[in-house]
């Protein structure tokens, strides 16, 4: 008996010695949070350089405020206000009662009624995640349309053979927030004509601010059973973000493709989340991109021809994108 | 000097547990042992947060072991699967952590102090190398996040048995202790993104990894010709601070039977 007991000792303390090297540093402290999330975000968080955002400044402006917040509501106001400074789409707050986030300005150019009505009048079929269809107008020209790439894009194959004796092909990617960048990847290889250097990425390797890996080179890799060789027009505006962005730095680096339309909103930081002391969460990007050129695309990727939008247009139901994009197809 | 004295502590506590009870082999040749394991994880890992979670994992285990008077090798597997809960994760739309460990280990120990007859205390020395992949994934409402770490290391160690008679059975105590003094990790980079995700692999210094293992068994023979029983415990305390600071302890009990094949 005088063994067991003795083995037990030794086991709790064991146990309690384990409780005491990996502490819990959990707490609903306010100024606790705030420093953890400051500090993260200090660290890891990959655009201050490029966004000329003074965070240290920020720290003496908002943590005073914390001691004032009295409830998890007014914390929650303070470091969202905290956050907003960075005006960046990747960067979110989550708590179990709200959730926060930054959207970029963006002014309405686009109405799927429009296209509907005035361009696709012959209908349109949707495969994969993919809404596709010939423009109405007996002008031979193929409309593809990419809401989100939040799933795997399925039968590109079969859509691109269908319109293979098509003049060329609008892709419409206006309004597409984004989703996983494999899946863009994978649809724009399917354009590509040959292996080629397309953007590089830079992670954080460290809390300094200028704390990157070198950049690692993405390349397309085209795939298919053929390649289509008519010209395509990429069709974007400011609600373009995320991957959607490194899909039109992808498609722009291809021949053949030209980018029309406004500046997509940006968003080369692939995210990272962080559970923060009290349990909630902050999610910001911890990385950059650039494209081959070396050019971040955080703040947008700029179209190859720029069209001014006319509000009242847009109100009249006509589409000045759709419209500059048959005329490059069909040519003057 | 705070961390040192816990250091100490952990060391005379580890002699303590490891030395005066157990480890796993029969004096009588070579033996599989196989065994279900239950694991009590405790993990901090400031990738994902600073909040200390802690999860269950089950598993099994596989060993061959050689045992002879004065020396014994062994080689084993451990496979365990589980997951992590906090308070804090589910706060904030995270749904779990899920957990996966693959182990193995191979080891040669010699005997420092021969036993001269019957019941009696028996010291070895001895290496231990050891590969471990710890992979936890992080998931949440829309995406989730592999982290994965494997671990090279190898240690010096020392071990001890014990025969003994309880119920007119032949019973062992054995203990193991071990503190690794190189190590090849292989970890997730600064801030691991969602997809895309780079690993750093480098060789550790002791200042950087520091992990110490102690094991503790308690064997009886069920018949004198083929099998016996096992009970096991293990306490294997890991930290890497390189980038982000990780620490992993994990308790694991196991129960299993042994199987003489010479």
């Amino acid at each position: 008996m005088k063994k067991i007991g003795f083995y037990t000792v030794v086991g709790l303390l064991l146990w309690s010695c384990e409780q005491t090297l990996i502490k819990d540093e959990g707490t609903t402290n306010p100024q606790a949070v705030f420093d953890d999330l400051w500090q993260t975000m200090h660290d890891k968080y990959a655009l201050f350089d490029y966004k000329h955002i003074d965070w240290d400044s920020l720290r003496g402006v908002y943590r005073p405020q914390m001691q004032n917040a009295h409830t998890e509501k007014g914390e929650f106001e303070i470091l969202s206000s905290l956050l907003s400074e960075l005006q960046d789409g990747h960067v979110n707050l989550y708590s179990p009662f709200a959730t926060w986030g930054w959207s970029i300005p963006s002014i309405e150019n686009l109405s799927f009624t429009s296209i509907n009505r005035n361009y696709a009048k012959r209908g349109y079929q949707v495969n994969g995640g993919l809404i596709h269809g010939w423009l109405g107008d007996g002008s031979g020209i193929a409309y593809i349309r990419i809401e989100h790439f939040n799933q795997p894009i399925g039968g590109i194959d079969e859509v691109l053979k269908k319109y293979a004796q098509s003049k060329g092909v609008i892709l419409d990617v206006r309004d597409n927030g984004g989703g996983l960048i494999k899946n863009a990847q994978k649809l724009s290889d399917r354009f590509a004509d040959k292996r080629r250097l397309v953007l590089k990425q830079f992670y954080k390797k460290g809390p300094g601010h200028t704390d990157f890996t070198k950049g690692y080179e993405v390349y397309t890799r085209p795939w298919g059973s053929f390649y289509y060789d008519k010209p395509i027009v990429l069709l974007s505006n400011r609600r373009c973000y995320s991957a959607t962005s490194y899909f039109c730095v992808l498609m722009k680096a291809l021949p053949r493709v030209t980018m029309v339309g406004d500046k997509t909103g940006g968003g080369s930081g692939i995210p990272i989340d962080y559970i923060l002391v009290n349990g909630w969460r902050i999610r910001f990007p911890a990385s950059y991109a650039t494209d081959a050129e070396g050019v971040n695309f955080e703040s947008g990727v700029p179209p190859d021809l720029w069209i001014e939008t006319e509000t009242d247009k847009w109100q009249q139901g006509a589409d000045p994108y759709m419209a500059t994009a048959k005329k490059i197809i069909l040519g003057p | 000097m705070k961390h040192l004295k816990i250091i100490f502590l952990i060391l005379i506590m580890s002699l303590l547990s490891g030395l005066c009870r157990c480890q796993s082999m029969m004096d009588k040749g070579a033996n599989i042992q196989f065994c279900a394991a239950g694991t009590l994880l405790n993990t901090k890992d400031q990738i994902i947060s600073k909040l200390r979670y802690k999860g269950h994992a089950p598993g099994i285990s596989l060993s061959i072991h050689q045992n002879d008077k004065n020396d014994f090798y062994f080689a084993d597997l451990n496979y365990e699967k589980g997951f992590y809960s906090s308070k804090g994760y589910f706060n904030s739309g995270m749904k779990r952590i899920d957990h996966l460990g693959l182990r193995a280990q191979l080891a040669y120990f010699r005997s420092f102090r021969e036993r001269k007859r019957g019941l009696q205390w028996q010291f070895f020395f001895g290496g231990l190398l050891s590969g471990l992949v710890d992979r936890n994934e992080v998931l949440d409402f829309s995406n989730s996040r592999n982290l994965t770490y494997v671990f090279l290391d190898i240690a010096p160690s020392i071990a001890a048995r014990r025969p003994f008679r309880l119920f007119n059975r032949n019973c062992q105590f054995s203990g193991l202790l071990s503190i690794p003094i190189a190590a090849y990790t292989w970890t997730p980079q600064y801030g691991v993104p969602y997809f895309n995700g780079r690993y750093y692999s480098r060789f550790q210094s002791f200042g950087h990894y520091f992990r110490i293992r102690t094991r503790a068994a308690l064997h009886c023979e069920l018949s004198a010709s083929a099998k016996a029983f096992f009970l096991s415990y293990e306490w294997d305390y890991r930290q890497l601070s390189s980038k982000n600071k990780v620490q992993n302890a994990a308790q694991r009990f196991a129960i299993g039977l042994l199987i003489y094949i010479l």
